[in-house]
């Protein structure tokens, strides 16, 4: 493996313009499709086949009911360190690149679409048309030529910073020191820390709020992780039923006979 | 990026090489594609975003003779290789299924297009024009005892634009001006013509006075425009400040994106701009926090008034000399008193009671913090929170920068809302300085370059004034009127002149006063300007129309009177992109086709990829684009169409022998026309723009200094004897020399140049920002080593530092007041050399005062409580009858506001864009909870916007950003639309109801800008 | 969990049918290999049956998977692609052309589909040729009973420890799915086998009796583990989950849900049971009971699996 890199996106810097939707829908070729209404300047619910970037919007209201803030948070695949996609893909198409970025290999899929439910943070989105998984590439294409991802590139206030991932940490963490300072006391990093189930994004926020403000899990989890558990579970209760079938097929005669 | 590109890439292909050795990740045959970049074995040609004026640069890839990619330039300065959403999707307006690739042509009566070849159309359209141009040609008025030639055709009118190139706008106003036509205009009346009167009358050019690069030294930052949203990019000098802790004061009637990344948000009723900005002038006085050393150097304010001249604190909301008859001011009492050499008199104290500092003090003494919360809505306690913090950025080591766009623009006191900010930032000495600085925020991508170069009736390229008939008969009586005494504007006879032989040539002798009489001289001030044609064309007066990348079917005020009027044309002519609702005006939805008579011939154009040009930003830097793509089908340039047109309605009268055709025969036009679609040259464009030389030019001592055609080095060598030709004086030297086109350099910027000079051509002379002399004191020291921009080098004599000077570069700062030559009138410490006693002038005249006063909207929700003069008393109403009817507050009870989005643009282009399209769900209108709740409106419900002009349908976005205001102690809501729709659009949510149908036809009186961002609405649930 | 932020992967009702073969097939398999074992001769007609179901069962789950994923060769991926990556997952291992993920449930349902398809086909075959006069191979049907319990035991459970591996709110936090679907397994497997008995009549001696006996068991362990899943879902405490349950329990999906999985699929047959109806009015009510058990266990399924992909 070679040098983890990461997109390290700082929401205090957002304007919500946008650019990042639409630098990835360029450079990816992705093809428009009608916007859902939502009731804010969001267009779209979740992440779909041809979004891979979503900025969404928040607007938060102090006790007065006066607006407080207007979190805007351009959203993006996380590239896990420790995938629910990838761990559920049952092709191996989805796969860890050697910049630790997680990719789909689109020849590979089959289509499953057990990666959709599995991705904790519902970004995989199932194209209909090619009939497989599609999310954000980190622009693969971009990164294997020395170039950082399009969204990253065109973002008009660097809000979304490309780099290698112990570099952008320590941006990151300079950047929460200055805004706790300027009084930001409720800003905080979001999936730069390697502990938890996920062992750390490598698209990692700054938020200036609680996760769930952005609508994001407070402790996300990879579900493979249940597969122990429940496997365990489960063989117990096959041999509970593998019992109970040799007491009623075994001895002769019986109660339970006519 | 946290690593260097060069490591990265050296870094990225070892990577990838060793992991497909190794075979750890298999690439099948399309993932192999994918790693493979498409850009790599592309051509990557310089571009310019077409959207805002930001100018974003960029890099068109093509392969194969296909546009592959566009992204940003990373090297530019400006904005470092970012681009918004528009910008992100330029690609879409090359390659977009719904281009029009081939003429189409809508005959009178019918109901469908019909293809035509490109040859056809373009000899009909001259033929239309030479027709509709005898038809209504008018060659001599009759002016008191005397004929005036004025060579006028009112029956056309033609909308240049400014989202066309410099040289493009430059051929229109130029073959416009030869046929006759006054009736000239360009999208900038509409968004900032306000600009260019506030600015230049209080600074000396009506141009943002800084560089957007600049704004990251600032200490304090106050947007009064939505400048996140519409000029994002730009908006990274904000972010960057506030990284560094500068605070962002974010003054808007809605909490908008940029709200969201400012320290304070001030909600402000619109239209009420003067009131919040006079009110912190008299905060900065009355609490001392005024730059005084500044403000006695280099303002007017020490200049004595003539006692004659009385404010509307003398006169309950007058100026002395108003006369109510014709609705207008008498400016004779507005004035300095003068000493014997004829100079205002000084009272360097500032203590003189008439005196301008103290009539100004005297003047916003009722602008009160309590005045600012009865009349704006501001809560008092907010007001001098934000007094405090900004007037506190002042003084030798602090500076503020201010923006403003559009919310202070249209209104019908827009220049006087913009003059009232740039004396904020003049008295607290913010201009000229590093962080300072009024940044006039420029929607479309070339709104300063096609006011540069004279696409508007009022004006021609590089500022002279368009002739009047009655003041300006001739040459002599208009260079006299026009030229000041003093100040660098007087060298006009050498613009002008050196003007008249670039568009004449050997026809402009010194015999024939070089051809004046050629020019259109103008009926009166108030004709020509966009509003007033589009009621012409109502009235069937105008008869003839060319619309070039305009929208006016959506984009004007009373979009459906508009519209109607483009029914009444007889002929109408568009060239754009798509098919846009002004060229499909005659079959707006529910308009029977066939009851409209117009003749539509719709010619294909090409956006700024497909052709070379230039396109000067909001902050005055000219960047020049190359052709990346032929343009496809029978689409060309712009450029193409007017040459083309011109060569044809010169053939067409080549057999003339009349007066009145003399201009269009002896115009100047050979731009040698190229290849296939007859491509003209554009850089020959250019050179005349810069200006050449018309004959061999010696210096007194006999030396030579320019051979015959050679381009010109500087404005500096322009002359009045007809030796020069210049089509745009201000950008002279931008091609200094043949072959070197200095729009074109892109040089990344270097360490100790943060303005990057070595980028594309900043007017005037590559000043970056003007009025640079006010950084240093009197002295000619900078005020500090933190704000130093450039100083006096007493060793080598003259003004070094880190930007061009823009002051005389040898001129001593002890220099006396210069005698004569092209700094007549300057003194070592005159700023401001454009104007006429070098001062920043906070008395100027402008035609509704000289000091900015408030009046309420045509539209208010309250009478004016600053005095009983409601409306500003000059300001135009347009007479149209019923389609222009006002409204009350007792039927319309709502406040309406309008705006403009991040991801649309003007009408034109972005609906056409399915990127950007899909970006927002469809039209809709902000409205509050409580408002809401009243309404019984539920979000996302469907409602009904009326005003007394007409009713949309929008659907409601109920948001907690949309706050009711306290009015004179009275809640009031208000209710905010977008304005980007219309019928025609890539898909559902691109089309809408067109929301400028809501707005009335008035005008602001120095430039006729309309009133779009405070109006009265009614609002109703759909059933 | 945060529902609004996660997507499902909108699996059609086909997965559903699939998941409910699987389970008859499964459990099928599994009673007729115990009844093999026990007593061959005695339980013949079961063993035969319950391989017959079993065989029957599983053959359409591919074409079914193969449906749903569009192009034939697509399956194929499941288990093999050309080249396969080594950065493909926890523990993965690859062998030439064919990998294995132990912690991606569906490769390994898919590896146990194939596993068990093979036995299922050995074990049908043999009792088929049995019937028609062969002579029975008892060790190889005891060897492949055996091996291919395991693989039955795995395709009947899997599908719930797949469900379990998602981040849907009502999936995530729940552990026991597996053992459920397991249940379901053995009680429609068992349900299965006594409908075609109870249809085809004559069978001998107490066989059918001793698998109602069997299918009660089943039942009830079923019924412990569908409480045992909302129960631990019900105590993981987020928002998003609650919610998710409650639209389960109560909400759009709370009428097939009580109605269909719970009072027709375990408690009226678990009541016909113990009230000894079984025995006196054989078959008929077996093959109703036997019904309402397989009615109830797809239900089951369905809803579970339904709620879970809408909430």
């Amino acid at each position: 493996m070679a040098r983890t890199l990461a997109m390290f996106t700082d929401v205090s810097l957002c304007i919500g313009c946008r650019a990042c939707q639409v630098a990835c829908k360029q450079w990816n070729q992705l093809a428009p499709e009608e916007p859902e209404w939502t009731g804010t300047y969001q267009n779209h619910h979740h992440f779909t086949d041809k979004s891979y970037r979503l900025v969404r919007f928040f607007e938060e209201t102090d006790d007065k009911g006066q607006i407080k803030q207007w979190h805007m948070m351009s959203d993006v695949c996380k590239h896990c360190a420790q995938a629910g996609c990838l761990e559920a893909c049952p092709t191996g198409a989805i796969y860890r690149t050697e910049y630790g970025t997680v990719n789909i290999n689109q020849d590979i899929c089959n289509g499953c679409r057990y990666c959709v439910s599995a991705c904790p943070f519902g970004v995989v989105a199932f194209n209909h048309d090619t009939g497989t998984a599609t999310k954000c590439t980190f622009c693969n294409d971009r990164i294997h030529n020395g170039l950082g991802p399009a969204c990253a590139k065109a973002c008009p206030t660097q809000s979304i910073k490309f780099g290698f991932r112990d570099d952008l940490a320590v941006v990151a963490k300079k950047r929460i020191d200055e805004l706790k300072t300027l009084g930001y006391k409720d800003a905080q990093l979001y999936g730069e820390d390697s502990s938890g189930d996920l062992g750390g994004l490598n698209a990692f926020f700054l938020l200036l709020g609680k996760p769930s403000v952005y609508g994001l899990p407070e402790k996300p989890k990879l579900p493979q992780r249940n597969v122990v558990v429940d496997s365990l579970l489960s063989i117990g209760s096959a041999l509970v039923v593998a019992l109970g079938g040799l007491v009623a097929f075994r001895g002769r005669g019986g109660q339970g006979g006519a | 990026m946290s690593l260097s590109r060069r490591d990265f890439l050296r870094y990225g292909m070892a990577a990838a090489s060793s992991a497909a050795a190794s075979g750890t990740i298999d690439l099948s045959p399309v993932e192999a594609a994918a790693t493979s970049l498409r850009i790599k074995e592309a051509k990557a040609f310089p571009g310019v975003c077409p959207y805002c004026a930001v100018g974003c640069a960029q890099l068109i890839y093509v392969k194969d003779g296909k546009i592959v990619d566009i992204e940003g330039d990373p090297d530019a300065p400006h904005t470092e290789g970012a681009l918004c959403p528009k910008g992100s999707s330029t690609y879409q307006l090359s390659l977009n299924e719904r281009r029009i690739t081939r003429c189409l042509y809508r005959a009178p009566g019918a109901t469908t297009w019909d293809e035509k070849p490109l040859d056809w159309m373009m000899a009909e359209i001259a033929q239309r024009v030479k027709k509709t141009r005898d038809a209504t040609f008018v060659e001599k008025v009759r002016v008191g005892a005397r004929d005036v030639t004025v060579n006028r055709c009112e029956g056309i009118a033609w909308l240049g634009s400014s989202v066309l190139d410099n040289e493009e706008n430059y051929l229109i106003a130029k073959l416009s001006r030869g046929l006759g036509l006054v009736n000239l205009e360009n999208s900038a009346r509409l968004c900032h013509s306000a600009t260019v009167p506030a600015l230049g009358a209080t600074f000396g050019r009506g141009a943002m006075t800084t560089n957007l690069i600049d704004v990251q030294h600032a200490d304090v930052i106050m947007p009064t425009s939505n400048w996140a949203e519409c000029h994002p990019v730009s908006y990274k000098w904000v972010m960057k400040a506030k990284e560094r802790g500068a605070k962002i004061i974010h003054v808007d009637p809605r909490f908008t994106r940029t709200s969201a990344t400012a320290d304070i948000w001030v909600p402000i009723r619109s239209g009420t701009n003067i009131v919040f900005f006079g009110g912190l002038i008299r905060y900065a006085i009355e609490s001392k926090k005024y730059f005084h050393d500044y403000v006695v150097a280099y303002t007017n304010a020490s200049l004595l008034l003539d006692p004659q001249f009385k404010t509307p604190t003398d006169l309950d909301g007058l100026f002395s000399g108003f006369n109510p008859a014709i609705r207008s001011y008498d400016q004779s009492t507005w004035k300095f008193e003068l000493d014997a050499d004829g100079y205002p008199k000084k009272d360097p104290t500032l203590r003189d009671t008439n005196c301008v500092f103290q009539r100004l003090r005297q003047h916003y003494s009722r602008y009160t913090p309590e005045m600012v919360e009865r009349v704006c809505g501001i809560p008092k306690e907010l007001f001098l929170k934000v007094a405090d913090i900004y007037c506190s950025a002042s003084g030798p080591d602090k500076t503020a920068t201010a923006s403003y766009a559009l919310q202070l623009n249209q209104s019908t006191n827009g220049v006087q809302q913009i003059r009232a900010l740039c004396m904020l930032q003049l008295i607290l000495g913010n201009v000229g300085r590093p962080g300072g600085g009024v940044v006039a925020l420029r929607g479309h991508s070339n709104v300063q370059g096609a006011t540069d170069f004279g696409t508007l009736y009022h004006m021609l390229p590089g500022y002279p004034a368009e002739p009047l008939q009655g003041p300006h008969p001739t040459l002599t009586d208009y260079l006299e009127k026009t030229t000041p005494k003093g100040g660098y504007w007087v060298n006009n006879p050498k613009f002008v002149v050196s003007l008249l032989k670039a568009w004449w040539g050997p026809a402009a002798t010194k015999e024939n006063d070089y051809a004046y009489d050629y020019l259109p001289k103008r009926e009166k001030a108030d004709a020509y300007s966009h509003q007033h044609f589009t009621i012409g064309m109502l009235q069937k007066k105008v008869k003839g129309f060319i619309c070039m990348g305009q929208n006016p079917a959506v984009d004007s005020p009373n979009a459906k009177m508009v519209r109607q009027g483009l029914r009444n044309l007889e002929w109408m002519v568009v060239v754009d992109l798509f098919e846009t609702e002004t060229a499909s005006a005659w079959k707006e939805p529910g308009i029977d086709p066939t009851s409209s008579q117009v003749e539509v011939f719709y010619i294909p154009g090409a956006p700024a990829a497909e052709k070379d040009g230039s396109i000067t930003n909001t902050m005055r830097m000219a960047q020049w684009h190359v052709k990346a793509v032929e343009p496809p089908g029978e689409a060309r340039s712009d450029a193409a169409f007017i040459v083309d047109l011109g060569n044809r309605v010169k053939a067409l009268y080549a057999a003339s022998k009349a007066k009145k055709d003399r201009p269009v025969l002896d115009l100047v036009w050979d731009y040698q026309p190229q290849g296939p679609k007859r491509e003209p040259t554009m850089e020959l464009v250019l050179k005349e723009c810069n200006g050449y030389a018309t004959e061999d030019i010696t210096d007194k001592d006999g030396a030579s200094l320019y051979k015959k055609a050679e381009p010109l080095k500087t404005f500096g060598h322009l002359r009045d004897d007809g030796s020069t030709a210049c089509g745009n004086w201000i950008y002279g030297g931008i091609y200094p020399e043949e072959g070197k086109n200095l729009a074109l350099r892109r040089e990344k910027a270097k360490a100790g140049d943060y303005l990057a000079h070595g980028w594309g051509f900043v007017w005037p002379a590559n000043r970056r920002i003007i009025y640079n002399r006010a950084s240093a004191d009197p002295s000619g020291k900078p005020w500090s080593e933190k704000k130093k921009l450039i100083w006096w080098d007493a060793e080598q004599k003259k003004w070094v530092g880190n930007d061009v000077p823009d002051f005389p570069g040898t001129m001593a700062p002890d220099a006396p007041r210069a005698k004569d030559g092209p700094f007549k009138g300057v003194s070592g410490t005159d700023a401001f050399i454009m104007n006429p006693h070098g001062l920043g002038q906070f008395f100027a005249s402008i035609v509704d005062g000289p000091f900015p006063e408030h009046y309420e909207p045509f539209e208010s929700p309250t009478h004016n409580l600053l005095s009983k003069v409601q409306n500003n008393p000059v300001a135009k109403v347009y007479n149209v009858g019923d389609l222009n009817k006002l409204g009350t507050p007792d039927r319309y009870p709502y406040i309406l506001t309008t705006y403009r989005l991040t991801e649309h643009h003007a009408a034109g282009m972005s609906r056409h864009v399915p990127w950007l399209s899909e970006l927002f769900y469809g039209h809709f209108a902000e409205i509050g909870p409580e408002m809401a709740k009243e309404l019984g409106i539920q979000n996302g419900d469907m409602v009904t916007v009326e005003t007394p002009r007409a009713k949309i349908r929008v659907r409601a976005l109920v948001t907690e950003r949309i706050k009711p205001f306290m009015i004179n102690d009275k809640k009031v809501y208000q209710v905010g639309i977008p304005w980007h729709w219309g019928y025609q659009g890539v898909m559902k949510s691109a089309r809408g109801d067109i929301t400028n149908d809501l707005v009335a036809s008035l005008g602001d009186p120095t430039t006729f800008i309309q009133e779009s961002k405070a109006l009265l609405c009614n609002v109703r649930k759909e059933a | 969990m945060e529902p609004g932020l996660l997507k499902s992967a909108d699996w059609p009702a086909l997965i559903d049918v699939y998941f409910f073969l699987g389970g008859i097939a499964g459990g099928a398999f599994v009673i007729a290999t115990i009844a093999n074992l026990l007593d061959g001769e005695r339980y013949r007609d079961v063993v035969r049956i319950g391989y017959y179901i079993a065989f029957l069962a599983v053959t359409p789950g591919p074409i079914l998977l193969t449906v749903d994923l569009g192009v034939p060769t697509r399956f194929l991926h499941m288990l093999m692609v050309s080249k396969p990556s080594l950065a493909i997952g926890m523990d993965a291992v690859t062998v030439g052309p064919f990998h294995l993920k132990p912690f991606s449930p569906m490769n390994a349902g898919a590896w146990a589909l194939l596993g068990f398809s093979l036995f299922a086909f050995l074990a049908a075959l043999d009792v088929f040729l049995e019937h028609r006069g062969g002579r029975s191979m008892r060790t190889l049907r005891v060897v492949v009973g055996v091996i291919g319990g395991f693989f039955a035991f795995f395709l009947a459970a899997y599908p719930g420890v797949l469900l379990g591996a998602t981040a849907r709110p009502l999936f995530v936090g729940a552990h026991w799915l597996g053992a459920l679907f397991l249940a379901v397994g053995a009680s429609t497997g068992g349900a299965a086998i006594a409908l075609v008995l109870s249809v085809l009549g004559g069978q001998r001696g107490d066989a059918l009796a001793r698998l109602m006996r069997f299918t009660a068991f089943a039942l009830i362990v079923q019924l412990a583990a569908l409480a045992l899943f909302v129960l631990t879902v019900s105590t993981t405490g987020s928002a998003g989950i609650a919610r998710a349950l409650a639209q389960l329990i109560a909400g759009s999906y709370g009428v097939p849900f009580w109605l269909g999985a719970v009072v027709i699929g375990i408690v009226v047959p678990l009541a016909l049971q113990f009230a000894g109806v079984v025995r006196k009015t054989a078959p008929a009510i077996t093959a109703l009971m036997s019904l309402l058990i397989l009615v109830g266990g797809f239900a089951v399924k369905y809803v579970i699996i339904a709620a879970g992909q809408a909430t």
